[in-house]
């Protein structure tokens, strides 16, 4: 039987799913009252600025739009993650860890030169990160070189809050 | 053959002899085994004497187990041949005595050592002996009763009556072996009669099976019978002999009814058998029984048609065994054929995935594949469209484990073209977007050497071994050919790989606008589209030109002209697929380009050969015959009206052929195929109509226990290889059985395992929808139970197609009727005979 | 079976001609030569060996377990680690005694006092900053993408194969330990049992090209529903199953069918009357630690493996739980004893048997995790530290190389996420020669071996194991 590599997919999964998804709950409760969140930057994109060289998603230009719903952005950064991976035949070669690592790759940094979303998208931060609608980054969380599941640190800022998101829901 | 020894060479045969009592059943107290004296037909003989001359007594027979009336059972060795100074001697070796070889320089008393001390295994006895030169040896043979269980019963009586030396209580049973056996030699022999198998027809020469049964007695008993009913003795059916014996140790003896085809349109005939008077036997109440010969001018049998549906569906049900027997196996094919698509598909789409609780998640195929595999209308389809999942590979492990819609997608297309043609086959299954996620040729682009590009070669490759033309060159017949070095013939090389990797290159979104560059990547979707939806749509092709922006590496950006598609010329298979000419551009040359290659392997000497003898392993037999495989490729080569590739014709070819339909072939030793573990488990819950409540099968998460659920192989070459070999008596015949691959020392538990808890509690469980629990209905077998016969007599139809032998008839009948069987529940009686049929290595095997 | 010892055929063994002018009894004596032959190769018993894998599913923060004691080297560590740091302040590290001092002061997580006295008595050792490499690769390397790098970094089913394949640039399944059974399966005197055996289910490690992993649970092997009950149908449906197995069918697919079967029933037989018959244990091992339970199941079945006839055995059981991305400090504070209590129980249930010399225990995780903290715990990295445990072991030593912490070091790829110092192959190479792989042997076990070490040098590729 040649099932152990599904087996440990499987078990991955498992394990890293369940804590992955279950600390929501455990985490320590939300920070104190007197903590002030930063205001969150305008992080959609303003489709008056195409980009003329490499159209990008058009996913993309949805992503942390008000007139959808929060969930959807993890959605949407998944499915375009899953997307490059279909076309970027090389990416599993590509140590993938930090957001900043998948924000490059999703941004045009591989070597196809393909880029999901638009370098200059009001949801990657200075430091090259992809951000949330409230301005935090995303948690990467790398599953196997073909599945990496997010995380939203939702509206309080805090990653591991009762308030995160995480997709794909489980 | 007397040579004199060169020094004295003395032979004792000395008889250890035990007290009478001892390991020994002797009701009769006149020393001797009253095992042995059944056994040799031997009561009362007198203990000195030696009747059939031998030089041994009747008592030391008796002791040695060897017969008394023939002289050449005898324990005294015979000095075989001479070899220089080695001897061979010749003695009759009983089973589980001990023998123990003693030797001597001068016979005094101290100076006997043991040689050598074995239990007897019933071989013929020779030992060798090399003497030394110079001095004199003598040797002694002695021979011992053994009692390993201690029950009052020597080893070789309990071996005698078929128990088990190694307890008091043979078969588990509540009864010790030495009151077993001495109520079996006190009492007098009863004997009955019954049809265990009671019909047989003229067109499926399955025989019709009467057992005659004894309770009482051990030793050999010749019954004598009258034949009656309307059927002629030589005409309607095989001679059988007015006389049958029960052998010695014996409880049963069968009457095989074996009809023979008259032309005569004529009623259905009927045989009875009456047991006469005889000695040593009263005939029990039930002395008389009846089979039936079925006529063959009406319909086939139902084992015949059960058989048949063994093969082309997951498992026979009693109106689907009505309905071919109504319509005829080629009607019934027929009929299937017009029969509506049982899709997967719609059934998870209709599913509520919020008041789920979450969803589609990939475990949840199985909740639409069983609700198919139960009730669909369509159930050769069901199968064929499951055979060729197992060919053309999408799996869970790997990409389209996401999307479950898209996989139960791509299930359906495979059932839709099973029926259809291979050629549109082959194109679908290239075009569909989960094939291009699990073997990446989606989104492929043409090599591009300045930037270290280069098509992905999985599909190419893949499509090629697995899916089309195998690794090796073949003649019409499957067979390999091989070169004038007798060296197989790799059908491509990996030239071929590249190219036709550059022919699978501009495909992606079926969701996009071919016209537009980008939507290659990104097609410009509705918001809110559903992003899954994209597995659902076969993949397009992106041909071009397109003007495309690109970095040069000074970081200065520029456009370019460029085609998604290889526009030049390929050659697969020495076939040249012709580039697209700049000058005068085809019309949708990358859809023609793929179309040409895909051609190409269509039309292949291979394709034929290979597919069909993967077809016919996954249906009917491990190990088609070259004819069979050229037989069923003929009919894929040409349909009868000029068509290749029609599936339709591939599958009459296969299910209506000879070697999957005449009795004979079950004959042969080498001919069957394991059905797969998982199906087994399917057929069974066909059989016994399981079903929850609400109609939903919550059936998940067996892989563990099964090495294999749809759609979940562990890679592209499925869950077991056409050419595996289990080593032992398959592989030295130079054979294959490829479900042997999951069938291991895990497997071989878990898989009865999953069957015992499936029958003796339920096959799913729900806490918060009890009426979602999946449990077998065993009602029509319970209603059976009092009746063992003909209990068994409904598992056999129901299960094994008829072809229950009449060994493991009679090991149900056996456990069923034993004192601690029949003294439980009807419930608890009836799961046991089903869970020992399902579980039985015959149930396993389809032949 | 008592008798099958004396169960001959006398017949058909033209082949036996005498053997010496003193032989009386050629066949006999021919026959005690073959058995005698087949036994030199591995004296019964006194050749045991075992390697056990005790995997750490999710990314052990390794770091964390092996950590700077010395004033200087602890500082970089907790200015690295920031709210992830234990504190030596409040007594959280407990100092190491190295035999030999490698430039740094270490100490390990203060839950682990017995991992801690198992290494100061010598017979524990740690490797330190190992992980899946291809090729020896430095950070210049990295960053150029001028090496060959293990598929899916940092990702959980990619590097958990690959520490079990140690083959980080392929995607086969085919583990080393399956590898290694593969070469030395025949050295086992067992044809039912594999010489693989999981505590913890399906794996990669163990799944060779012909061997096998034999699952096993914490309580042992997994026989035929109800096959040992003697109430209600139990002992007739028993007599039945053992009856259909052992009949001889003419269909070749039903014999062998039937011959399988028997022999996963056998397997199970063996197995546990092996176990049940081995003397129980004195050693106690902790109650609710389910690594005990499994470790506890190890020990048994290596205390009986005369009587499984076992003269080399690989065994893997597994913690989960590890992906601490949350809550770091709290949850290894609890998960950390669980496996220092239960390793030490198995510690001294091999001494008990006194096999402690012939099972060595090793440590394996997907990947070590970053330094640095996400603000709540940390994510996946790359190298790690491991434990290795048994009387073969020359211990009370860390391995390898301890790298610096600072943020930026000569081995941090980014947040932390430091380069292995030292490779799977080095690591997994020692054990494997320990283990009675041969030299030259070692590169089927480990095709990239040679990347790091010279199979046919002597010693072994760290020194870690006693391997005279």
């Amino acid at each position: 039987m040649k099932h152990s590599l599904w087996i440990a997919v499987a078990i991955v999964a498992l394990i890293a799913g369940v804590w992955f998804y279950d600390t929501r709950h455990t985490a320590p409760p939300a920070p104190e009252p007197t903590r002030r969140l930063k205001p969150p930057p305008p992080s959609f994109y303003d489709p008056s600025e195409p980009d003329p060289r490499n159209p990008t998603s058009p996913l993309a230009r949805t992503l942390n739009r008000p007139d959808h719903s929060a969930q959807r952005d993890l959605e949407i950064v998944y499915t375009l993650l899953f997307q490059t991976r279909q076309f970027v035949k090389d990416l599993p070669s590509r140590p993938l860890g930090t957001n900043a690592e998948f924000t490059a790759v999703l941004t045009g940094d591989n070597s196809l030169q393909l880029a999901a979303i638009p370098p200059n998208h009001p949801a990657v931060n200075e430091s090259g990160e992809l951000t949330d609608r409230w301005g935090t980054p995303f948690l990467f969380h790398p599953v196997s070189s073909s599945e990496t599941t997010l995380r939203s640190a939702g509206p309080d800022q805090q990653l591991f809050t009762d308030d995160d998101l995480v997709y794909p829901e489980e | 053959m007397e040579t004199s020894p060169p020094f004295r060479f003395l032979l004792l045969s000395c008889l250890l002899s035990p007290l009478s009592t001892f390991a020994s059943l002797d009701l009769n107290q006149n020393g001797q085994s009253d095992v042995w004296e059944n056994a040799f037909q031997a009561t009362g003989l007198a203990a000195e004497e030696d009747s059939d001359g031998d030089g041994m007594t009747n008592l030391q027979e008796s002791i040695a187990g060897t017969d008394p009336f023939d002289p050449r059972s005898r324990l005294l060795p015979a000095i075989g041949g001479q070899s220089g100074n080695e001897f061979s001697l010749f003695s009759t070796e009983a089973m589980e005595k001990e023998y123990t070889l003693w030797s001597s320089p001068d016979l005094s008393p101290d100076s006997w050592t043991i040689q050598e001390q074995w239990i007897g295994r019933g071989d013929p006895m020779e030992i060798r002996l090399s003497l030394p030169d110079s001095s004199p040896v003598f040797v002694r043979l002695e021979v011992m009763d053994v009692d390993s269980d201690g029950d009052g019963l020597s080893d070789w009586e309990e071996h005698q009556l078929g128990y088990d030396p190694d307890t008091a209580n043979s078969m588990r049973l509540p009864t010790h072996d030495y009151t077993r056996a001495a109520d079996s030699v006190g009492s007098v022999n009863q004997v009955s009669i019954s049809a265990v198998d009671s019909t047989t027809h003229e067109g499926w020469p399955d025989p019709a099976v009467f057992a005659i049964r004894r309770t009482g007695g051990v030793d050999a008993l010749s019954i004598h019978l009258s034949v009656t009913g309307t059927a002629s003795i030589g005409s309607d059916f095989q001679t059988i002999q007015p006389v049958v014996e029960i052998p010695f140790g014996s409880n049963t003896v069968w009457v095989e009814i074996v009809p023979l085809e008259d032309d005569l349109t004529e009623s259905d005939e009927t045989v009875t058998l009456t047991l006469l008077e005889g000695t040593h036997y009263t005939a029990s109440e039930q002395d008389a029984a009846s089979i039936t010969i079925i006529d063959d001018s009406g319909s086939i049998s139902a084992k015949e048609a059960a058989r048949f549906l063994t093969q082309a569906t997951f498992g026979p049900t009693p109106e689907l065994i009505q309905q071919v027997q109504t319509l005829g196996i080629e009607g019934w094919i027929d009929d299937q054929f017009n029969q509506p698509i049982g899709l997967h598909q719609p059934i998870l789409e209709a599913i509520d995935w919020t008041a789920e609780g979450g969803g589609p998640y990939a475990f949840h195929k199985m909740r639409a594949w069983w609700e198919q595999a139960m009730n669909a209308p369509d159930p050769l389809r069901q199968r064929m469209g499951f055979a060729l999942s197992e060919i053309m590979v999408i799996s869970d492990s790997g990409a389209p484990e996401r999307t479950p819609r898209g996989m139960l997608n791509y299930y359906d297309m495979l059932l839709a073209n099973s029926f259809g043609n291979y050629r549109e086959l082959i194109e679908d299954v290239t075009f569909h977007p989960c094939m291009g996620i699990y073997l990446s040729h989606q989104g492929n682009q043409p090599p591009d050497l300045e930037l270290g590009r280069f098509p992905d070669e999985n599909y190419a490759r893949e499509i090629m071994q697995l899916f089309s033309i195998g690794l090796w060159m073949l003649a019409p017949d499957g067979t390999l050919i091989t070169d004038d070095q007798n060296q197989a013939i790799p059908t491509y090389d990996n030239s071929d790989i590249t190219n036709l990797a550059r022919v699978f290159t501009g495909m992606s979104w079926g969701a996009g606008n071919t016209d537009v560059r980008w939507e290659f990547f990104w097609p410009d979707v509705p918001d809110g589209y559903n992003y899954d939806d994209f597995y659902v749509s076969p993949m397009k092709m992106w041909n071009g030109p397109f003007s495309e922006s690109f970095q040069h590496p000074s970081g200065q950006w520029d456009t370019r002209e460029v085609f998604y598609h290889d526009q030049g010329s390929k050659t697969v298979l020495d076939v040249d697929l012709p580039a697209n000419d700049p000058s005068a551009p085809e019309d949708d040359y990358a859809y023609r380009d793929v179309g040409r290659a895909l051609d190409t392997l269509f039309n292949h000497q291979n394709t034929g050969p290979f597919i069909s003898k993967l077809l016919i392993q996954r249906l009917v037999t491990s190990n088609p015959s070259p004819e069979f495989v050229g037989r069923v490729a003929s009919a894929f080569a040409d349909n009868g009206s000029g068509v290749r590739g029609d599936m339709q014709a591939v599958v009459k070819a296969i299910l209506l052929d000879p070697e999957a339909r005449s009795y004979s072939v079950s004959e042969d030793p080498h001919y069957g195929m394991q059905k797969e573990p998982y199906l087994r488990f399917v057929s069974i819950a066909r059989a016994f109509d399981a079903a929850s409540e609400s109609g939903i099968y919550e059936v998940y998460w067996l892989n563990d226990q099964y090495g294999m659920t749809p759609l979940s192989s562990p890679s592209v070459f499925n869950f077991f290889s056409p050419n595996y070999q289990p080593s032992g008596p398959i592989k030295d015949a130079g054979l294959v059985a490829p479900e042997f691959q999951i069938t291991n020392e895990v497997t071989g538990i878990l898989v009865p395992n999953h069957f015992f808890s499936s029958i003796w509690y339920q096959i799913s469980w729900n806490g918060t929808h009890p009426n979602r629990e999946v449990f077998f209905d065993f009602s029509e077998e319970i209603a059976l139970i009092d009746d063992t016969d003909a209990l068994l007599e409904h598992l056999d139809i129901t299960l094994l197609h008829g072809q229950m032998s009449n060994e493991l008839r009679e090991l149900l009948y056996f456990t069923l009727t034993r004192p601690d069987v029949t003294n439980q529940s009807d419930t608890e009686r009836t799961k046991l005979a089903i869970y020992l049929t399902v579980s039985s290595p015959e149930f396993a095997i389809m032949y | 079976m008592s008798k099958l010892i004396s169960r001959r055929k006398f017949i058909g063994q033209a082949c036996c001609s005498a053997v010496g002018s003193t032989a009386l009894f050629s066949t006999l004596l021919n026959l005690r030569m073959a058995n005698t032959a087949a036994a030199q190769s591995v004296p019964a018993g006194s050749d045991y060996k075992a390697l056990v894998c005790l995997f750490f599913a999710g990314g052990c923060d390794s770091y964390n377990m092996l950590l700077p004691y010395g004033d200087a080297e602890y500082a970089e560590y907790a200015a690295i680690r920031g709210d992830l740091a234990l504190s030596k302040a409040n007594g959280e590290i407990l100092p190491l005694l190295l035999n030999q001092s490698i430039g740094k002061d270490l100490g390990i997580h203060s839950g682990m006092p017995e991992i801690q006295a198992l290494c100061n008595a010598g017979n524990a050792a740690w490797i330190a900053n190992v992980g899946t490499l291809v090729q020896p690769t430095t950070k210049e390397q990295y960053q150029a993408e001028s090496v060959i790098l293990p598929l899916g970094l940092y990702s959980h089913a990619d590097q958990i194969r690959q520490w079990q394949t140690s083959v980080p640039q392929d995607t086969s399944s085919v583990g080393w330990g399956g590898r290694t059974a593969d070469l030395l399966h025949s050295l086992n005197n067992n044809e039912n049992i594999s010489m693989n055996i999981s505590i913890a289910g399906n794996n990669t490690w163990q799944s060779g090209n012909e061997v096998f992993e034999y699952v096993v649970s914490p309580g042992g092997s997994t026989g035929r529903s109800r096959y040992e009950e003697t109430w209600g149908v139990n002992p007739a449906m028993s007599s039945a199953i053992d009856s259909q197995l052992t009949h001889d069918y003419q269909n070749l697919f039903v014999n062998t069918f039937a011959k399988k079967g028997k022999g996963a029933m056998d397997a199970h037989a063996e197995f546990s009357s092996a176990i049940d018959e081995s003397a129980t244990l004195e050693t106690a091992f902790p109650e609710d630690n389910y690594l005990a339970d499994q470790l506890r199941m190890v020990a048994q079945t290596i205390q009986a493996r005369s009587a499984l006839g076992m003269n080399r055995q690989t065994f893997f059981v597994q913690v989960g739980g590890w992906d601490h991305h949350d809550e770091v400090l709290g949850t290894m504070g609890t998960m950390l004893p669980a496996v220092s209590q239960a390793v030490d129980a198995f510690y001294s249930a091999l001494a008990e048997i006194n096999a402690q010399d012939n099972v060595t225990l090793f440590t394996a995780s997907d990947f070590g995790r970053t330094l640095t903290s996400n603000g709540a715990g940390s994510d996946h990295a790359w190298g790690g530290n491991h434990l290795i445990v048994g009387g073969a072991v020359n211990g009370g030593q860390v391995y390898g190389t301890y790298p610096d912490l600072y943020e930026g070091n000569l081995q941090d790829t980014g947040r932390g996420r430091l380069i292995p110092t030292t490779s799977v192959d080095a690591y997994f190479g020692e054990l494997a020669l320990w283990f009675g792989v041969s030299p030259q042997d070692l590169p089927t076990v480990l095709p990239n071996v040679t990347n790091f070490y010279t199979p046919t040098a002597a010693g072994g590729p760290l020194g870690f194991m006693n391997l005279s």
